[in-house]
């Protein structure tokens, strides 16, 4: 029986050289449990070397392969072949990033987002906390329920890369960012909500968002950002209700 | 000793936001009919508030008005303008699903059983405001 092949289409595009992005097509062997990674891997070790893309753990953990998949952002370690085949596979650098080559993009912008939010716990008595076993910073299963989903994020950017938003306002946030500070927000031991909320509850943060909600259908972990920018949209609108009510409250 | 140059890094290639993007995806498009009901559901308010002065013109100016608003024109307006509506009001009622975190005791209580109560409550007040609109109607 003669082997069985799919055909891949690779954006190509090398700095310097291109002036923009151009599209190469191989035809490699087809598998049914091959993914995405492994056809890159593929073209990259028997046909053509110079093709560059990202990744690491082929796991789905690492959050480095995400690209466009016939134009949706998906981990390309975690997209089967078999969902495209027969027809053809088409690998873009993932949407809304700049493209430094082939389909590595430049993700700086939302590395040095990422810190704005402050993702990490905030408390007055870190420092004179006593440590050591009995002495954490005890917490219910329904208290760790109640920001367990936004802790699964693996900054892996898909979400930025279906948001429209994103792409004409690059100013915005975005969508892991907020989710990862309302992980924070939503922790019973964290207490630098007010720190976070001059930064997400800002113009540059989640009222930016017009609620397209396609971060959440792409999210390859469930984190659902969208329902994240909602409720801090809700917890912000209540801030200020109550700063108008109780002006004299302690907020 | 010799130093040798930082290596000059080429700018990267910034790919700009086809205008048709909302067509690509049909989650897109959904949006952006979202999008425009509000302006119907606008355009539809400010028609109707520009009327309200004309009240102040006396009855001939009222039934001036209410031919207008019963003209085919008008009803047709509306009923597109009702249907964007009820679909940008169904939209919302789906997303408090997603907003609204209400955590009782141990369990947080599902999406759907608070779209549900949502939809409920919408639905009582909706029969509510027609029964107090309909009554005098009819003379009841």
């Amino acid at each position: 029986m003669a082997e069985q092949t799919i055909r891949v289409t690779v954006t190509r595009y090398r700095p310097g050289e291109h002036r923009e992005p151009t599209t190469q097509s191989y035809t490699i062997p087809y598998s049914d449990d091959c993914v995405v990674l492994d056809a890159l891997q593929y073209i990259k070790d028997r046909i053509d070397g110079t093709l560059s893309f990202r990744w690491s753990c082929h796991m789905g953990v690492c959050g480095s392969c995400g690209m466009m998949v016939n134009g949706t952002p998906k981990l390309t370690c975690s997209a089967f072949l078999r969902d495209y085949y027969p027809n053809e596979v088409r690998i873009e650098p993932l949407a809304n990033f700049p493209i430094i080559r082939d389909l590595v993009v430049d993700i700086e912008d939302f590395m040095r987002k990422l810190p704005e939010v402050k993702p990490y716990i905030i408390r007055q008595d870190l420092a004179t906390a006593p440590v050591g076993f009995g002495h954490e910073f005890r917490q219910t299963p329904e208290e760790v329920n109640d920001y367990r989903q936004f802790s699964m994020c693996i900054n892996c950017m898909l979400c930025y890369a279906a948001c429209p938003v994103y792409a004409m306002e690059p100013h915005f946030l975005g969508p892991a960012a907020i989710a990862l500070g309302h992980r924070y927000n939503m922790d019973s031991r964290d207490e630098g909500r007010n720190e976070r909320m001059s930064i997400i509850g800002s113009s540059a943060g989640i009222w930016e968002c017009t609620l397209v909600g396609e971060c959440t259908e792409v999210c390859p972990k469930n984190v659902d950002p969208a329902a994240a920018i909602q409720r801090t949209k809700l917890a912000v609108t209540n801030d200020w209700f109550k700063s108008m009510l109780m002006p004299w409250g302690n907020r | 000793m010799h130093t040798p140059a930082p290596p000059q890094r080429v700018p990267a290639y910034r790919p700009r936001l086809p205008a048709n993007w909302w067509l690509k995806n049909p989650r897109y498009f959904k949006f952006m009919v979202r999008e425009l009901t509000a302006v119907f559901a606008a355009l539809w308010l400010v028609v109707f508030l520009t009327h309200i002065p004309l009240m102040a013109g006396g009855p001939e100016a009222h039934s001036q008005w209410l031919a207008t608003v019963r003209s085919p024109g008008w009803i047709l307006f509306s009923l597109v303008s009702l249907a964007f509506v009820l679909y940008h009001a169904w939209t919302w009622f789906n997303v408090m699903g997603a907003t609204l975190y209400v955590r009782l005791g141990k369990t947080a209580v599902p999406a759907s059983t608070i779209v549900v109560s949502i939809v409920l409550v919408w639905a009582v007040v909706s029969l509510v405001i027609v029964y107090i609109l309909v009554t005098p109607a009819i003379g009841g």
